[in-house]
C-alpha cells in the first residue's frame, strides 16, 4: 500500500499569504480543479469568483483579522474550463498564511437555491395576503384594521415629535333613503364614488378608511385648524358632485376632532379621538346635516 | 428621540477633544472595525461610533425594507444620530460605501459635517461601459446578492465551547460568540442590493467639503483609477495611495492611516 498522502484527500487544500494573497500550496485535487500550473505565480483572485472576492473583503478577511478563523463559507470557485462551481470553505490564520479547506457543494447548492426560491414565494404570499387584510373590497380603501394600525404608529411618532393632527369621522346624509329609493348597487357605487374623492383630495401621508357602513375616518397629518376647515369645505363642495341620481346630490356630515399634546398619554388615545369625533358628527346630524361641527371641550365653571 | 435613536443604532462616545469624528463602517462588518485604529486617535478626538440598522448590535426590530432598499435610508441614520447628538460642524469617516453614504448626508444637511475623509470608496461597483468601469459586471454583484443569501457568516459559534474546551470561562467563549463579522440575510442581502447597485457619481461634484481620499494600492473593490476618479470629481479633494493590499486599510494599516487623518485635520 502507498503512504498515505494530502493529495489523496478529496478537497481542496490551499495555502495564500494573508497580505499579497499569493497561492502559496495547493494539493493536487485543487490543481486538477482549478487547472493550475504549479510552476507559475497564482493569486487567490485568480480561483475565486469576483462575487467571492467581495466577500472575502467585505467579511472573510476581517473576521480572521479579528478572530483568526471563518467557518462554512459558501463561495463560488473559477474552475479549469472558465465555469462557476459552488463550494463551501473553511479558513483559519497561522502566521500570517490563511489555510483554506474547500468542498465542492453543487448540490448542496441546489438545495439552497430551492430554498430560497421557497422562501421568496412565502414572503411574497405573505405580502400579498397582509395587503388584501388591511384593504375594503368594495371601496379598496384600508379598511378599519389598517386604519388602527397605522394610527398606532402615528401616535407613536407623536409622542417623539408632536404635529398637528386632525381626526374627521364623515358620514353619508340620507344613506339609507339612497339604498332604498335607487337600489343597493347605486348604493355602493356612490360609496365607491365618495371614496375616489375622499383618496383625491388627501396626501399619501393622510390615513383614509372606510371605518364601518357608510362611515368613513380621514386623519389629516400636519394639518392646524385652518387647514382642516379648508379641507372640509373642500370636501364637503366635493361630495356634492356625486349624483345618486339625476335630480338629486350627495351631502355629508363631518365631525372634527383636533388632537391635542396632552391627550397623548393616554393609551386609549385613538379611540378617545374618534369619540369625540364622533360626538361632533352626531352634532352636525342633529343640526340639519350637509356640516361639519368641531368637537368642544366642556369647559368646567 | 434621541434615546432611541442612540440605542437604535448602538452609538458609543469615546475619547476626548475639541474636534469630534465620526467613524462609520462599510458594508460588511460594524463598529468593531475601527477598533484598530481607535486607541490611536481616542486621546485627541471625541469619536462616535455607531451600527447601521440591521449590523452589529443595533436594534433589528427598526429594520425597514422600504427604508434601507437604498443608501438613502442609511444615510438618514447618520443624519438622525448627528441630530440626536446635536452634533454639528464635525469630521466624518467613512470606510467603503460609508464614504458615500456621508457624502450624500453631508449634501442632505450641510452642516452637519465640516471635513470628510474616504477609506477605500467607490461611488459606484458597475461596469458602464465605454466610460466608466467600477471593476464588476452586473453578473457578478447578481452572484454576489446570492452568495449573501446563502451565508450566515459568523453563525458557527456553536462550535466555540467545543473548540476553547468546555472548562474555559464563560466571558471568553461569550466574546468568541459575539462574534466580529456576523451576517444575517435578511439585512446584509439589502445592505449588499443598496451597496452595489447604487450609482452615486452624480453626487460627486456637489460635495463641496474638503474630503482625503484613501485608496489602496492592490484593492479588489475600489482600484486606484477610481480613487483618481472621484479626486477629478470632488473639487476640494486630496488623494492618497496607500501602498498595502486590500480594502480595508484602517485594520491592516492603521498607522499610516491614522497620520494622514491627522495630517489632514491639521490643515
Amino acid at each position: 500500500m502507498n503512504k498515505p498522502t494530502l493529495d489523496s484527500f478529496p478537497c481542496l487544500l490551499i495555502v495564500t499569504d494573508m497580505e499579497t494573497n499569493k497561492l502559496e500550496y495547493s494539493n493536487q485535487y485543487a490543481n486538477d480543479l482549478l487547472g493550475l500550473n504549479v510552476n507559475a505565480e497564482n493569486n487567490l483572485f485568480d480561483i475565486l469568483s469576483k462575487a467571492s472576492s467581495i466577500l472575502f473583503e467585505s467579511y472573510i478577511r476581517p473576521a480572521i483579522f479579528s478572530v483568526g478563523s471563518c467557518e462554512e463559507i459558501q463561495i463560488s470557485l473559477l474552475l479549469s474550463d472558465k465555469k462557476k462551481a459552488p463550494a463551501v470553505a473553511h479558513i483559519k490564520l497561522l502566521d500570517s498564511k490563511l489555510y483554506w479547506s474547500i468542498y465542492v457543494a453543487a448540490a448542496r447548492d441546489k438545495l439552497y437555491q430551492e430554498l430560497l426560491a421557497a422562501r421568496e414565494h412565502l414572503e411574497s404570499k405573505t405580502e400579498k395576503l397582509t395587503l388584501l387584510t388591511r384593504i375594503d373590497p368594495l371601496t379598496s380603501l384600508h379598511n378599519r384594521r389598517a386604519a388602527t394600525d397605522d394610527l398606532a404608529k402615528i401616535i407613536n411618532q407623536l409622542k417623539r415629535q408632536f404635529m398637528p393632527v386632525s381626526f374627521l369621522t364623515i358620514d353619508i346624509d340620507w344613506f339609507k333613503k339612497i339604498n332604498d329609493r335607487f337600489g343597493h348597487n347605486r348604493g355602493d357605487e356612490v360609496l365607491t364614488e365618495l371614496s375616489c374623492i375622499l383618496k383625491r383630495v388627501t396626501r399619501a401621508s393622510d390615513i383614509v378608511a372606510r371605518w364601518g357602513g357608510e362611515e368613513f375616518l380621514v386623519v389629516l397629518y400636519k394639518a392646524n385648524l385652518e387647514d382642516t376647515r379648508a379641507f372640509c369645505k373642500r370636501l364637503h363642495e366635493e361630495a356634492r358632485k356625486v349624483k345618486p341620481s339625476s335630480d338629486s346630490t350627495l351631502s355629508i356630515c363631518i365631525g372634527v376632532s383636533v388632537l391635542q399634546p396632552e391627550d397623548l398619554v393616554y393609551p386609549d388615545v385613538i379611540d378617545m379621538q374618534i369619540n369625540k369625533a364622533d360626538e361632533a358628527l352626531y352634532r352636525a346630524k342633529n343640526s340639519g346635516r350637509n356640516r361639519t361641527e368641531f368637537y368642544e371641550e366642556v369647559v368646567p365653571d | 428621540m434621541p434615546k432611541d435613536i442612540l440605542a437604535r443604532n448602538n452609538v458609543k462616545i469615546i475619547g476626548d477633544g475639541d474636534t469630534t469624528i465620526m467613524l462609520a463602517h462599510g458594508f460588511g462588518c460594524d463598529q468593531n472595525m475601527w477598533r484598530f485604529i481607535q486607541p490611536m486617535l481616542a486621546p485627541n478626538y471625541k469619536l462616535v461610533l455607531f451600527d447601521y440598522v440591521g449590523c452589529g448590535q443595533s436594534d433589528t426590530s427598526a429594520f425597514s425594507k422600504q427604508r434601507y432598499q437604498s443608501l438613502n435610508g442609511y444615510t438618514h441614520d447618520v443624519i438622525e444620530i448627528c441630530e440626536a447628538l446635536k452634533l454639528k460642524d464635525i469630521v466624518f469617516i467613512g470606510h467603503s460605501v460609508s464614504s458615500i453614504i456621508g457624502m450624500l448626508a453631508a449634501i442632505e444637511s450641510p452642516s452637519l459635517f465640516k471635513k470628510i475623509i474616504m477609506v477605500c470608496p467607490s461611488p459606484c461597483f458597475l461596469n458602464l461601459p465605454p466610460n466608466y468601469f467600477g471593476g464588476f459586471d452586473k453578473s457578478d454583484l447578481e452572484e454576489l446578492i446570492d452568495l449573501m443569501d446563502k451565508n450566515y457568516i459568523g453563525w458557527a459559534n456553536y462550535l466555540a465551547p467545543l473548540v476553547m474546551g468546555q472548562n474555559n470561562k464563560t466571558e471568553l467563549i461569550n466574546e468568541l460568540s459575539e462574534s466580529f463579522c456576523s451576517t444575517d440575510p435578511n439585512y446584509a442581502k439589502p445592505f449588499a442590493k443598496a451597496t452595489f447597485f447604487s450609482d452615486d457619481r452624480a453626487a460627486l461634484e456637489k460635495l463641496t467639503l474638503p474630503t482625503l481620499i484613501l485608496q489602496s494600492k492592490e484593492d479588489n473593490l475600489a482600484s486606484v483609477e477610481i480613487g483618481q476618479y472621484m479626486h477629478e470629481k470632488i473639487t476640494d479633494s486630496t488623494l492618497e495611495i496607500i501602498n498595502a493590499h486590500g480594502h480595508c486599510l484602517h485594520m491592516t494599516d492603521p498607522e499610516t492611516v491614522f497620520s494622514l487623518i491627522n495630517q489632514f485635520l491639521d490643515e
